[in-house]
């Protein structure tokens, strides 16, 4: 298991590089000079010179590839903000602690919600609440949330008053909206998905056993039911994870929350690419991890796919999307 | 019990009767689906306002009117005006066109790179599949909105620049989708059968993969044009994707978020239109997959 | 000697999207104590219908019982509410099903699918179930250490070993093995066999099995009962039916097996396949395949006729054709 592990996490480390090679390749690609950026427009040949020297912008592309890596992997440095002349990670540190916040809190309350509404309308199924569960998450499925937010602030701020439509104000309240819109989309991904989940599940030859045995409704789809439903969550709660913290790049400019999602608009407006390639490098590295936890938690908690690795101790090629059906 | 008997009337009945009446099964499905019809709708709505929006739009969508600035609904103007006095109703009609396009262009790009990739992942194996699949990993480990916000941001604004960035997020499925099903066929006897006569690997893909992989393709194609639109509205929202004079709804909901204090309309109309035309291709795009795909519940 | 079980009138219909599937019609059996009953038809024939209908699992939200009583030790199982039936679903009657890949949970130890039936009926604590549930293991021939394992681990024939000691804890009166052995290999299907006989012996349960090889009747049963198209069409002692069978379908069913004592010339398959269950011919649902078959067998749909005490056959010429 633990020679699974840490397979796992080595198989990481070369795209999480990849990751950071190619956004870093983009980074330069983008249009707008960063040297002109700081010096404004009234600069000399010799200034423009000094400063994409001190830049290091003057080197060859790969030199700098070589150079920012070199910083990140050894004195995790992000390099200089182009437009607040400070460590990228100095401006970041607290936005981080933000952003994550938010989605950690967005994923809980998708599951807090999903999870029993995805249970309930497969056990009752064709039941009024489960119509009304269906369209309630086809409907949500269907909303942009920053358009849900939107409305959330005509409601709740403007008319009704009971929330701030700035994050930053009012304390706690003023995350609720933010964490709440951020959710919308994935609390229905995952409803519809865990309802049939447990669907396929409910209809399966061992619950007719559990039955046979003598146990009770509840107590076949609390004992035998739910664990079989929920391992294939996992992942797409995972997936909803990685999704919600994209999403945050939009929502938090919404609702001005002070995290890494509103920086990297304003970073692309102001052309500060240090800090441009922070974010993305640090969203996608976050997503890569949670990723990797909940392969790692299923297989864990999979009793087969945990037997897999105690007798083999090799690495378990993941199915992928399309494959399981071609079987191959 | 249906589908044995299924198999038992495809056994018996004539080849050229039966893809008739896959036809007739998968119309006879979908047609049951009354939600399903109703996305149907909708989708056709759209691509009718999409293509005559000049015939349907009273005003001009860029006719600017300061005198009749931020003006609610009325008979006049049914959604009401903009900030310059534009007819919120005309805009939302054209921007149901930019959207559509963008969309579409964006499904096409990531059909054809993400189908050559599949394709030849496929079809080479080995080596070639490995490499690629590594470049498939990487690209669903980081999250879609963020990989489209920074191509956008490196592309600039614009139709193309936008079709490519959303494009993006839809290659990896369009790819391992053409993968398994050319893994799936490569191994059976008619293709050894197809390459012994001298078929060369290209007419082999189209001729024989292409039919093999055609419904989930048109699944996909549906339920993409849904996700497409949501993010071309999310970046034309932040400021990047289509920006004015180029009328889009993300666009005009971020026009109207400046003035969302005082004046919902343009807040309110332009998110319905999204939501409508997303839910639109969710719905059609369900039933779709239960119609092609009896076997594959969701 | 009084029965365990006694079927009358059972009928079950399923509701599928072209139409209702007459799936049992009309089924009388009765299970004596201690005795052993073989069921036995062609897939389809509506025998796992049957077992499911005595254990109240047809899933009601396609089927539908449509007529009949189930009488168990004086109770209708019909007429009993969940609560009540779940007392005796794995305590007084337990199922052997089918398919053993598919019988057993994949995320809980084997040792704790034979625990619960312990707790839920015996009441016992988790500590008293686990040992008793190791207990059984050993029983069926595994060995108690590996209970601590999961189903994938364990091979088609070990499963099915779990699967019969799960139905066996609670010592039932009544056993329903559905095709117990079909899903196994040869040589495993008659170790299983000699072993559900001896559990059968040792602890004084009636058995119902159900299967297609008469073979394993023949071993196993006391009873026989043959079904077609969702009726019994003969029922008798064993010896009754194996030299003494007047239905034309039973005919048809021995002569498409191979016989080590008698000089066969060919295997005669009866020819043509069992009828739709949602278009049952008119008349004697088998006269479409039936050799013998006469006009009159078109139309008329023939009764259980007694021909000898316990001979039940459902046949219009089951004196004339077979009797020897």
């Amino acid at each position: 298991m633990l020679r699974y592990v840490v397979s796992r996490i080595l198989i990481m480390i070369p795209t999480v590089l990849a990751v950071i090679i190619i956004v870093f390749a983009l980074s330069r690609m983008m249009p707008g000079d960063p040297v002109r950026t700081i010096l404004g427009s009234n600069y000399t040949e010799a200034q423009y010179k000094e400063m994409s020297e001190r830049m290091g912008l003057d080197k060859p592309y790969v030199v700098q590839l070589g150079n920012y890596l070199y910083n990140l992997v050894v004195k995790h440095d992000f390099g200089i903000s182009y437009t607040t002349s400070r460590p990228v990670l100095d401006d970041l540190r607290s936005r981080m602690k933000v952003t994550f916040l938010i989605g950690t809190l967005s994923c809980l309350l998708t599951s807090c919600i999903a999870i029993p509404l995805g249970i309930i309308s497969a056990v009752r199924q064709n039941s009024v609440m489960d119509y009304g569960v269906s369209f309630l998450s086809i409907l949500m499925a269907a909303l942009p949330n920053f358009w849900v937010a939107l409305m959330c602030i005509i409601l709740f701020c403007l008319r009704l008053g009971w929330l701030p439509a700035t994050a930053a104000l009012g304390g706690w309240r003023g995350y609720i909206l933010p964490v709440v819109c951020n959710g919308t989309l994935s609390i229905a991904v995952t409803t519809r998905q865990l309802r049939s989940s447990m669907l396929d599940v409910v209809s399966q030859d061992y619950e007719r056993t559990a039955r046979a045995k003598g146990l009770s409704e509840r107590q076949t789809i609390i004992n035998h039911a739910l664990k079989n439903a929920l391992l294939p969550i996992l992942p797409v709660l995972g997936t909803q994870f990685s999704m919600i913290i994209g999403g945050s790049v939009v929502i938090e400019n919404i609702f001005s929350v002070p995290g890494m999602g509103s920086k990297l608009v304003n970073s692309i407006n102001g052309r500060d690419y240090n800090t441009v390639l922070a974010i993305t490098i640090l969203i996608s590295v976050f997503s890569i991890v949670v990723l990797l936890l909940v392969d790692i938690v299923s297989a864990f908690i999979d009793p087969r796919v945990k037997a897999e690795f105690a007798s083999r101790g090799k690495k378990r090629r993941l199915p992928r999307t399309g494959e399981v059906a071609s079987g191959r | 019990m249906s589908e044995n008997e299924k198999g038992v009337g495809d056994g018996l009945g004539v080849v050229g009767l039966k893809r008739h009446s896959q036809i007739g099964d998968v119309l006879f499905r979908f047609r049951k689906h009354k939600v399903a019809v109703a996305g149907f709708f909708v989708v056709v709505l759209l691509a009718v306002v999409a293509a005559f929006a000049p015939a349907l739009a009273r005003y001009n969508p860029s006719a600017i009117d300061p005198v009749n600035a931020l003006q609610f609904p009325s008979a006049e103007h049914w959604f009401g005006t903009d900030l310059f006095g534009r007819d919120t109703f005309s805009r939302i009609l054209y921007g149901g066109r930019t959207s559509l396009l963008v969309a579409l262009l964006g499904c096409l790009v990531s059909m054809v790179i993400g189908g050559t990739m599949g394709a030849l992942a496929g079809y080479k194996g080995d080596k070639v599949d490995v490499a690629l699949m590594r470049i498939i990993d990487i690209m669903v480990s980081v999250p879609g909105v963020l990989l489209a916000v920074c191509i956008s941001a490196l592309l600039g604004a614009g139709v193309w620049q936008t079709a490519l960035a959303v494009s993006v997020g839809g290659i990896p499925q369009n790819a391992l989708l053409l993968r398994s099903t050319i893994f799936g066929i490569r191994s059976q006897d008619y293709i050894e059968a197809a390459k012994t006569y001298g078929s060369r690997d290209l007419r082999v893909i189209v001729k024989h993969v292409l039919p093999n992989c055609m419904a989930p393709l048109i699944i996909n194609v549906t339920l993409s044009l849904g996700a497409n639109i949501l993010m071309i509205s999310g970046l034309s929202f932040i400021g990047l994707g289509v920006q004015p004079p180029t009328v889009e709804w993300g666009a005009m909901l971020n026009e109207g978020q400046t003035v969302i204090r005082q004046f919902w309309p343009m807040v309110v109309f332009p998110g319905m239109a999204i939501a409508i035309s997303m839910l639109g291709f969710n719905l059609f795009g369900d039933g779709l997959r239960d119609a092609l795909d009896p076997k594959q519940k969701h | 000697m009084g029965s365990v079980l006694e079927i009358s009138d059972l009928c079950v219909e399923f509701h599928t999207q072209n139409g209702v599937a007459h799936a049992v019609n009309h089924v009388d059996l009765s299970i004596g104590e201690k005795r052993s009953v073989g069921l036995v038809g062609e897939t389809g024939a509506g025998k796992t219908t049957t077992a499911l209908s005595i254990m109240q699992l047809i899933d009601l939200r396609h089927g539908k019982y449509t007529s009949g009583r189930i009488d168990f030790r004086g109770d209708d199982l019909m007429k009993l509410k969940d609560t009540q039936l779940q007392k005796i679903r794995g305590k007084e009657i337990s199922m052997i099903f089918q398919d053993p890949m598919t019988t057993l949970n994949p995320v809980i130890k084997v040792q704790d699918q034979i625990a619960e039936s312990y707790r839920i009926h015996e009441k016992d604590s988790p500590a008293e179930a686990l040992i008793r549930a190791k207990d059984m293991l050993e029983m069926v021939g595994i060995p108690a250490g590996r209970g601590e394992e999961y189903p994938h681990q364990f091979s088609g024939g070990m499963k099915q070993r779990v699967v019969i000691a799960m139905a066996l804890t609670c010592n039932p009166q009544l056993l329903l093995a559905d095709e117990p052995t079909t899903a196994l290999d040869v040589t495993i299907q008659s170790q299983v066999l000699d072993m559900i006989n001896d559990l059968k012996d040792r602890l004084g349960t009636s058995m119902l099995l159900i299967t297609h090889d008469l073979g394993i009747v023949a071993e196993t049963c006391d009873e026989v009962a043959i079904m077609y198209a969702g009726e019994i069409i003969e029922a008798g002692a064993l010896r009754q039916i194996f030299k003494d069978f007047r239905h034309p379908y039973t005919d048809g069913l021995f002569n498409s097996i191979p016989s080590l004592t008698k000089k066969t010339h060919r295997l005669m398959p009866i020819p043509g396949l069992m009828p739709d269950p949602k278009q049952l011919p008119g008349g004697c649902h088998f006269h479409p395949r039936c050799p013998h078959a006469v006009d009159e067998c078109k139309v008329a749909h023939p009764e259980m006729t007694e021909v000898e005490k316990g001979h039940l056959v459902r046949c219009l010429r089951c004196t004339e054709v077979l009797s020897r």
